[in-house]
This record gives C-alpha cells, structure tokens and sequence, in this order.
C-alpha cells in the first residue's frame, strides 16, 4: 500500500468514526479500548494480508510520533479533571500510589522473566524492558468506567473511586515509560553516568515547562479559536519533533507540556473542549498501526514474557481491587472488583508504540506485543467485570437504549 | 492566515513577552539542532513545522505594529530559519514541507473561488474584462521587452542566437502576467477587506490564473521553433490545454455540487473533509493532468453561487487554513534561494521595477476604458505586483523545456519572485488600508455565529 493511500485511508477511518460515533463521551459504535483496531491492524500487517507493509510503517513513523504526542497532550491537558469534575487531592495522590505500586509490580515479575525473553540484554536494557512493561501493564482506563456509566446508567461511590483512580493512575506509566527512554537518548553526554542519567530526563522536563509555559503564555491574551489551534498545534508539533530529533520520550514531554499548561492557563476549559474530542482521531493510526507491527511469530517468541507480565498484572490488580473495595465501603469486600480495572487501551498502545519506535528490535516488539494483549485481554474480560461488580454494588442503573435518554453521573 | 480579529489591545508588555518566546523557541530548535545535527526521516519535519507555526505566528503579531502584513512576516521567519540563514531547517526538510504545499493551494484556491459571488462579478464585469486583457496584453509585451533589454547583463544568454534571446524574452513575458493567488488570499483573509479594490483585485488574479495557462502553452508552443531549430510547430498543445481546462472545470463543478451536499447533509468533520481533498484529490487530478487550482478554484466558486452553504464554507477554510498558510509561506521563504537572490539581485531588482511600471501603467489604461473610478485608478494595481508558486512553476517548466538556459532563466525568476514576494502583500495591504477597505478589526468569530454557523470544528471533531 502507498504511503498516501493509508493516510486517506486513516483520515477516512477518522472520518468515519466521528460520523458514527457522535452523542456520548465514549461515543456509538466501538469499543471502549479501541481494540477492534488493533486486530484490524495485525490483519492488514505485512505477516497476514500485508496490506500495510514494512516500507509504509517507515514512511508513516513521523505520523505516530506525533498522534503518541498528541495524545500526551491530552492526556496531560485532562489529568486531574473526570468529566469536568476536578479530582480530589486524595484521590490523585491514592491514584499515584496505586499506579507506583502496579509498574513496579509488574516491573518487578519481567525482571525474573527477562531471561526466559531469549535475547541476551545488557543491565541498563533491561532495565529499560521491565520500566516499558511496568508502563504497559499498569493503565486502567477511565473509558471503561465511562462506557459503563454512559451505557448502563452506573452512577455511585464505586464506578466514581473507579473512574478517579483510573484517571490519576496515568501519571505512574507515562513517567516510568519516560524514565525508560531517556536511559537511551540519541546523543551522547559527556558526563559520568550518573550525572548523565540527571541531565536527561531534567533536560525533558525543563523543556516540556518551558513549552507549556510558552503555550501558557502565548494563549493568555488570545481568545481566536483559529490562533488558539494554531499555537496549541505548533508548540505540540515544535515539542513532539524535537524529543523525537533527541530520542526522548515523546508521550511524557507532552504530557508534561499539557500538564503545565492545564494548571496554569486560565483557558484550561475552552481548551479541553477544543481539543479532547480530537484524541480518538489521533489514537486511530496508533492502534491501527501498533497492530500492524505485530507479527505472530512474536506471539511463540515473547508469548512466556507477555503471558507473565499478564498474570501479574491480574495478581497485582487483584490485590489492588481488595483494597479498593474497602476504601469504597462496600458491604462485603469484592475479591472481583480488580477484574474491573483491567480495562487498558489509550495510554498502554501510545506507551507500546513509543517503545517500538525508539527501541526497534526485541525490546520495542515485546512492549508493543505485551500493551496489545493487556489491551485485548482487559476489553474481553473488563467491562463485564465492571459491570457485574457495579450491579453488585447497586450502582446500575438499567440499560439505556443507544439512543435513549439515560442518567449522567 | 491568522485572521484578522483582534486579540485585545497589544501593550508593551506583551510585546516583550513576545519577542522572549520567539527567542526561546529560536535557542530550543537551535540547541535541538546543534546537539542532534542529522535525523533520517521525517523526523525533522515535524519539528519544523511547529516551529514555522510559532515563530511565524509570533513574528506576524510583533510586525504587526510596523503595518507589516503577516504573510510577509512569515516568510521573513521562514528565512531567518532556512538553510541560507540560521540553518535550522535543512534543504531536505523544506522539501519535506513542501508537502503541505497541495494542501496549501487546494485551500487557497477553494477559498478563492468561494470569495468570487456572481452579483459582485456581475457589477463588475467590465472592469474585470478590461483589467484582465491590458493586464496580460501590456504586461507580457512590456516585460518581454524588459527583459530583451538586461539580456546582455544575462550570463546564461551570453552568445545566445537572437532567435533564442526573443524565444526567452516572450517566455518571460509570461512569468510577468502571473499573480499570486495565495498571497492575494491571505493578505485579504487578515485584513478582511471588502470593497472594490478587495474584490477586483481577487477577480483579476483567480482570473489572470486561467489566462496564464492559456498563454504558458501558447508561448511554449510558438517558442519551441526560436529556441531549438529543429523542433516544429504542433498545435497538439492546444488540444491537451483545452482537454485539462474543459476536465478541470467539469471535475472542479462536479466537486463543487458534492461539496455542497455534504454541507447540506452531513457538516460534520469538514477538516477531515479539506484534508482529503487538499493531499488525496489532488494527487487524482495530478494523474488525470488535470489542474488542480482551476478545479478547487471552480468547485468553491460553485459552492458559494449555488448553494447557500457559501459562508459555513469558508469559514471551515479559515479554520483550517489559518495554521496551513502560517507553514505554507514560512517554508516558501525557507524555501527561497539566497544564494540565487544574491548572485542576481540587481537584475531581478530591475525586472521587479519594470514590471510593477507595467502592471501600473496597464491598469491606468483599462480602468479609464473600463471608466472605473478614480480610487481603482490608483490602486487596483497594487494587489497584483506579487508573485509566488505560479511564477515559480513556469521557471520549473522552461528549465524543463529547455535544459540548455532553463537552469538560468530559472533562477533569474526565483530571484525576482522573492523580491515581489516580499514587496508585493506590503504593497496591497497599504492600498487596502489606505482606501479604508481593511476591517481587520471586525471580530470574525462574532460574525460568523450571527450565520448560525459554529465557532469551532476541531480537527478530526
């Protein structure tokens, strides 16, 4: 396929998914993880139909770079605010917590499994491995908990703590996904290496507040939507193409630009409703793609890696879900509600592409492969873990209709 | 183009706080660039073009103290980045943003042709009429002439056969009767004129565009004899000319109808929509060889006198365009050879001069046969002195028709086209703002929801 067709192709599917998926926050047709993408894209994958071969992944790179950026943004844009409703401290920092204590858990089982991967890695690589799968693995998205919401009319304490701690979870991955990448920039330091393993990721960070804070700036006196695009868009563009020129983490400078700009502009509103309808159209050509740069003989290769990475992050939630369901008081602790957080998508492909594109080989490929299966596996079990342990709580309300009336949280 | 709406009044203050992030975003790129100097891919590209976006955005709001317009400041930032400058953006990233660049003129032309309304054209017609014919009559003639009078200062003509110097000089004639239909758009898009210098001055370059395609393949094909011996008069050009106007205008009306249904219909997404057309369908029509600034040009032009989806039209245009147009003239001044501009500037300086003499001197003779009144008599000439892509793609063709001087004739139009490039928009906002046609100062987004029409269509939303 030419490279021009699948960008028509992706615009189309853009297209497409806004006409029919208009009306709800996770809107009509489709799945709250976007999974059916990522299937699609491994079909169409040079391995199986070879729609979209290798020469056309390359040429396409710079568009991931930045629809990954782009979904950083976001992502940072939006933390701390569920449905314009602003999130406790509490509930931020327990989210954190939360997050820390899933990436290290998981990170901490791919390190015992590490060897079994089949590629002899050095200490730093691996290292940078089991940050990526701690990244991958730790997400629970707030989508589910929406989807749910919006289509079954789940309102109460336990879908509110879910969806909160789903959202304040976030910030845990993309920082140890950022971590993990600046361990491999793209230029050389002249330093020890422990000064330079300082420089980097404070290089990242003064250079994501510098940008927010310009963003912040140039938006403070500017209330023309077209300019507001305009700078949003370039200061996005300008922050996603320099990391990338530098070989650092794309996602979590954006994130951390959207952040600093979230708290200090005063059009943190008006700019969130500009851009956050736009983040499934940049989280299209992630998924699509991601699936696209699967293959199945990755499957026999990593399949014991992903599979353990999986199984702890099932343990870990679990424990998590125990916790969780006493600090939401229910009658009796549900041992299932961790199933409920399984539910993984946005943030695990944007983290897994990042690490395909800066790590391409064995490290890249089994990040990418580990986010697609914790993808596929929380949409088939989630949402009706989520479901079940709603209606358990009382929090549901009946099904609505597609198209009827139903109660917003 | 960065609309025209006001932002609040600009203090001093915020003018510092300007220039410090256009000095931040400079030092960012810069250290980028000097500590990674090579990146494969497209990697570069994505940098440089949220840089375009913000350095041209900002330059434009700085200069826009000095009356300066901002198309103008953004290419003065293009340069300043280029690789003749500051070398922040190599060679091979301004190729890779020329990319855009379809996209860039499927907007603009669409834009363009939309601006165009058949009551003002009607109103207007012998005006038009009278502009369009002296315009191309005494402008080809008079800087054909001009150039066979520099020609021994001509390096790449030196010891040319008279025959071949004439050849040239009547190719040259038709690079002076190009305008700048961008430039034109986005002078008019920021100072959101209205009036008879705005609205003839878009109608004698939409139209100037057709008329030059007419005369591009005329010229080439009377000069294919002067300039090569042993080539022969074919009239075969002619039949591919009326075949890529006749598609053009069917496919452009086609197009326009479509548009104007899902308008109608669907409204949504119109983004996804421009961007289709501007990267996708103009890649169709480039394999049909049909014209896509003429088919753009016809379908907005149908949208807007056909329908009654006209002004939703344009201001999805606007909103899109905005960002677009920052990019597209940042990188045609990135874009702009220096080192050609320096090699032959006090030539081009003269074939600049001589050509705006010309397009003056045409306009004092067809707005007195046209009786058109005195304020056109004075500036309807100044918004058609610019010259960008159209010029350039001329220079494009005769370096292909003829590799022996091609390369030459060339550079001698990018050195010319950088001087109207810049002089030009200057020239036509000072007219406009001049004869009180400038409303820069209307809230656009205000106007616009009077229409009923939504104030925001978030790409992709």
């Amino acid at each position: 396929m030419n490279t021009l067709v699948l960008v028509m192709a992706l615009v189309g599917l853009s297209f497409l998914s806004g006409i029919f998926g208009r009306g709800r926050a996770v809107r009509g047709l489709g799945l709250p993880s976007g999974s059916e993408w990522v299937i699609l894209g491994f079909l169409l994958g040079p391995d199986l139909l070879g729609v979209i071969d290798r020469a056309v992944q390359a040429d396409i790179e710079p568009v991931l770079y930045v629809a990954v950026g782009w979904v950083g943004l976001v992502l940072g844009l939006d933390y701390g605010v569920v449905r314009s409703r602003k999130l406790r401290r509490a509930r931020i920092a327990l989210g954190i917590v939360l997050g820390i204590i899933t990436v290290a858990a998981v990170a901490g089982a791919a390190w015992m499994l590490a060897p079994y991967l089949g590629v002899a890695l050095s200490p730093r690589d691996r290292l940078v491995l089991v940050l990526g799968l701690g990244a991958v693995a730790s997400e629970s998205t707030s989508n589910a908990v929406r989807w749910v919401a919006e289509r079954h009319g789940a309102v109460g304490p336990l879908s509110e703590l879910l969806d909160d701690l789903a959202e304040a979870k976030d910030i845990a991955p993309i920082i140890a996904a950022g971590a993990a990448v600046c361990l491999h920039p793209r230029f050389e330091i002249a330093h020890a290496a422990t000064i330079a393993s300082l420089v980097v990721p404070a290089a990242v960070l003064v250079t994501a507040i510098v940008l927010g804070g310009i963003c912040a700036i140039m938006l403070s006196r500017e209330e023309r939507t077209e300019q507001s695009w305009g700078i949003v868009v370039g200061i996005a563009l300008l922050a996603a193409g320099t990391t990338a020129r530098l070989g650092l983490p794309v996602l979590t400078a954006l994130f951390t630009v959207g952040l600093v700009l979230g708290l200090t502009s005063r059009h943190r509103d008006r700019l969130l409703g500009m851009i956050d309808p736009t983040k499934r159209s940049a989280l299209l050509p992630i998924l699509l793609l991601a699936g696209a740069r699967i293959s199945p003989a990755q499957f026999v290769r990593y399949g014991l890696v992903v599979a353990g990475v999986v199984l702890a992050r099932f343990v870990v939630l679990h424990v998590i879900g125990l916790g969780v369901s006493r600090l939401a008081r229910l009658q009796t602790p549900d041992s299932r509600l961790g199933l409920a957080m399984l539910p993984a998508g946005e943030l695990s492909m944007s983290i897994g592409v990042s690490f395909a594109l800066a790590f391409p080989g064995s490290i890249g490929e089994v990040v990418l492969l580990s986010a697609a299966v914790v993808t596929l596996v929380g949409e088939a079990i989630g949402p009706l873990a989520l479901r079940s342990a709603l209606r358990r709580a009382g929090e549901l309300h009946g099904a609505t209709t597609m198209s009827g009336e139903y109660p917003v949280p | 183009m960065s609309g025209g709406g006001p932002s609040g009044k600009k203090s001093p203050w915020l003018r510092v706080q300007q220039l410090l992030v256009l000095t931040l975003v400079f030092a960012l790129l810069w250290e980028a660039t000097r500590v990674v100097p090579q990146v494969s891919g497209g990697l570069s590209s994505i940098a440089a073009t949220g840089f375009l976006l913000l350095v041209g955005t900002l330059a434009s709001e700085l200069l826009e103290a000095l009356r300066i317009p901002h198309l103008t400041a953004y290419i003065l930032a293009g340069i300043a980045a280029g690789p003749y400058v500051l070398h922040l953006i190599d060679h091979a990233t301004v190729k890779e943003l020329s990319k855009a660049n379809s996209l860039a003129l499927a907007l603009i032309a669409l834009a363009g042709g939309a601006e165009l309304r058949i009551a003002d054209l009607r109103k207007g017609a012998r005006s038009l009429a009278w502009a369009t014919l002296m315009q191309t009559l005494v402008v080809f003639v008079g800087t054909g002439l001009a150039f066979t009078a520099v020609t021994p200062f001509l390096p790449f003509l030196q010891g040319a056969e008279w025959k071949m110097s004439v050849g040239i000089a009547l190719l040259w004639g038709v690079v002076g009767v190009t305008r700048s239909p961008s430039a034109t758009l986005g002078v008019l898009s920021q100072t959101r004129a209205q009036g008879p210098i705005a609205q003839a001055t878009l109608a004698t370059v939409m139209t100037s565009d057709v008329v030059v395609l007419v005369l591009l393949a005329t010229t080439l094909t009377l000069t294919k004899p002067l300039i090569n011996p042993s080539a022969v008069l074919t009239l075969a050009a002619f039949r591919e000319l009326g075949r890529e106007i006749l598609g053009s205008v069917a496919l452009g009306t086609t197009l326009g109808l479509l548009l104007v249904l899902y308008l109608r219909f669907v409204n949504r997404s119109l983004v996804l929509v421009l961007l289709a057309l501007g990267f996708g369908f103009t890649e169709v029509l480039g394999y049909l060889h049909f014209e896509p600034l003429l088919t753009f040009l016809v379908a907005g032009f149908v949208v807007q006198n056909l329908s009654q989806q006209g002004e939703k039209f344009l201001h999805g245009i606007e909103g899109l365009g905005s960002m677009v147009y920052v990019v597209f003239f940042a990188g045609a001044g990135a874009h702009l050879e220096l080192s050609v501009v320096q090699k032959l500037w006090p030539i081009a300086l003269v074939l600049c001069v001589s050509r705006a003499g010309f397009t003056f001197l045409a306009n004092r003779i067809g707005t007195r046969l046209a009786g058109d009144p005195p304020l056109m008599k004075k500036w309807a000439w100044s918004g058609l002195v610019s010259q960008a892509g159209v010029a350039l793609g001329i220079g494009a063709v005769i370096e292909r028709t003829i590799p022996s001087i091609g390369s030459g004739v060339r550079s001698l139009v990018v050195a010319t086209v950088a001087f109207n490039e810049m002089i030009g928009p200057i020239l036509f906002k000072l007219a406009l703002d001049l004869t009180g046609e400038s409303r820069a100062d209307a809230p656009p987004d205000a106007a616009i929801r009077e229409d009923g029409v939504p104030a925001q269509d978030p790409p992709g939303g």
